[in-house]
């Protein structure tokens, strides 16, 4: 699987590869408020930490957050993480393993690669952001 | 009550089999040596996320990426401690390929035939689907695992 650009996030406890189309913008997060207005079309942001949405062992104590903000629904989930640096892809992106792959319970990882010596998850931003604004709905 | 399983007809067929012995939750088991591609030493997989309790990672291995099975936790057992034995052992089964995770592996040695017995129909069920026969490695009993089995058992929806 070949992907086109790829951006390398990195929360506490990991690093995930997430592809750069399924992105809308990237922005800095120094305080709540920062998301509390709505984009310039007036979309509302809603905002969440990517880290312990996918392990809740992964928290974060750092207050700048980068945010990875995905268009869904006429909303704007932005997904918080410590780090975020884009690299053209040089590394070949396997699908994960058929056996694990159809045992999924949330949609959300799609592929692996090797960086750096590091096994990497290549997640698929879009069905993150789905099951945020889906559990959100099912919240009110 | 559950019947005992009839010996598979490859244990029947050949006065040897030759198996990989390891450890989990203090119980010897075995798998065909045959399945075994190799044995590496337990290191942290690469979980991945929305992943089922079974099935919780990845690890790269010689190029190959790999689903870790909580063997343990496929044959019914609680959490296992992880020490310096921990090992991954390596499986290719129908192309399928595989880390399973015990606690420590003992020896490749040859089963006779004669010393694989049908699963008892007083073991659990759930575990005993998993199993072959069972056979005595001095003097201890050796549940024999059917990597066609733990694969249809990883397969279906916990």
């Amino acid at each position: 699987m070949v992907g086109h650009l790829t951006l390398i996030v990195q929360t506490a406890r990991h690093r995930y590869a997430v592809r750069r189309d399924d992105v809308l913008d990237i922005k800095l997060v120094t305080s709540a408020a920062d998301l509390q207005t709505d984009d310039a079309q007036g979309r509302p942001y809603v905002g969440i930490e990517l880290g312990p949405l996918l392990d809740p062992s992964d928290q974060s104590s750092l207050t700048r957050r980068r945010a990875l903000v995905v268009p869904l629904h006429r909303q704007l989930v932005a997904l918080l993480a410590d780090k975020v640096e884009s690299f053209h892809e040089h590394a070949r992106i396997e699908a994960l393993p058929a056996l694990l792959a159809a045992q999924l319970r949330q949609p959300w990882a799609i592929g692996a690669f090797v960086l750096d010596s590091d096994l990497i998850i290549q997640l698929d931003l879009r069905a993150v952001a789905q099951t945020v604004l889906a559990a959100q709905l099912n919240e009110r | 009550m559950v019947e005992s399983s009839p010996l598979n007809e490859s244990v029947s067929e050949h006065p040897d089999l030759d198996v990989l012995l390891f450890r989990l939750e203090r119980e010897l088991y075995a798998i065909p040596s045959a399945s075994v591609r190799e044995v590496a030493r337990y290191r942290p997989y690469t979980p991945v996320p929305g992943a089922s309790p079974m099935l919780p990672g990845i690890i790269s291995q010689r190029g190959m990426i790999l689903p870790v099975v909580a063997l343990h936790l496929l044959l019914g057992f609680g959490p296992i401690e992880l020490t310096r034995s921990a090992r991954f052992v390596i499986v290719v089964h129908n192309e399928i390929g595989m880390a399973l995770l015990v606690e420590e592996v003992l020896d490749l040695i040859a089963l006779p035939a004669s010393a694989v017995e049908p699963v008892p129909a007083t073991l659990d069920p759930a575990l005993a689907r998993f199993l072959r026969g069972i056979a005595q490695h001095e003097e201890r009993p050796v549940g024999l695992l059917d990597p066609d089995e733990l694969i249809a058992g990883l397969r279906e929806k916990d």
